[in-house]
């Protein structure tokens, strides 16, 4: 075999030889461990479904509080009335006051 | 590319790339198929680079394990097996830099020796024992470069896929660590 960087064809001897040497025991074995292994690796667990969907799941949680939360403000504001106002306050917000409508509105509100 | 006698032959190339397009839509059978038929190859190469088989059979499947989560970014256009063993020759030399830091870390005094010793008599216990210190002497890409080469019949377009590297300087790699090897089992080489 020419010793050459340039040589393109593999060295049959070194590599029957070295094919012996790295080649390691119960091959079949092995391969049967390994196919094992992937396969319990592969079998997801509870949890690991769980931790699997717990971002997407946090995150769906977030956005259904917050249009709760929105629809919930949203709402109130909507549908809750204004706070009454007192009798004096509306008659005096009323328009022209007269001294009539302040004993009135006094009498009404007890003083 | 030479074919080499232990290269797959071609209808097996078709069958790769279907099992392979499978696996990328997520069919964890077809991928235990690709696992299977390139598992033996990964070994050695991982033995070549770790030189220890326990330790190798852990980084295949480490490797593989990485390969199946990485596999929706594989492009089923590409060849399979050379992403597939540049991962498990990844997971093999980091291995090595995990197992070299922990021993200078643990134990700096005492360095690995791979010298043979005498009493290892017999033909096949010193054939092991230079294929060993051969392997050894060698930088890790330059190990992985002639199995791949030498062993397992892959193009150096493929092996420099496979490490990150311009074709020649895999030639460059296949070269130097023929020529070291050749010179270590100088006798065993003659006899056979």
């Amino acid at each position: 075999m020419s010793e050459s960087p340039f040589e393109s064809r593999p060295d049959e001897t070194l590599g029957r030889l070295l094919r012996e040497h790295l080649t390691g025991p119960d091959s079949a074995a092995f391969i049967v461990r390994l196919r094992r292994a992937l396969r319990d690796a592969l079998v997801e667990s509870p949890w690991e479904s769980l931790s699997r969907w717990s971002r997407p799941g946090l995150v769906a949680a977030g956005v259904a509080a917050a249009v709760l939360g929105w629809v919930a403000l949203g709402g109130r504001r909507t549908v809750e009335p204004a706070a009454p106002a007192s009798v004096s306050a509306q008659v005096i917000v009323a328009g022209e006051q007269t001294a009539g409508d302040l004993l009135i509105a006094a009498v009404v509100e007890g003083r | 590319m030479t074919q080499h006698s232990h290269t797959p032959p071609r209808t097996l190339d078709v069958d790769e790339a279907l099992d392979a397009q499978a696996a990328v839509a997520g069919d964890a059978e077809a991928f235990g198929r690709l696992v299977e038929r390139h598992a033996l190859v990964a070994r050695r190469v991982a033995i070549a680079v770790v030189r220890n088989q326990e330790d190798a059979d852990d980084v295949v499947q480490d490797g593989m394990l990485a390969a199946w989560r990485a596999i929706a970014r594989f492009d089923p256009q590409r060849p399979f097996r050379p992403w597939l063993m540049r991962i498990v020759s990844n997971a093999a030399l980091d291995a090595l830099r995990r197992r070299q830091v922990r021993r200078t870390e643990e134990i700096p005094a005492r360095a690995e020796s791979s010298e043979v010793r005498p009493d290892q008599a017999t033909d096949h216990a010193l054939l092991r024992a230079r294929l060993d210190q051969g392997l050894a002497d060698l930088p890790e890409k330059q190990r992985v470069a002639v199995v791949l080469f030498d062993v397992e019949g892959y193009s150096h377009a493929e092996i420099a896929d496979i490490l990150g590297v311009p074709e020649g300087t895999v030639r460059s790699y296949v070269f130097h660590a023929r020529r070291a090897l050749r010179q270590t089992l100088a006798p065993f080489m003659e006899a056979t």
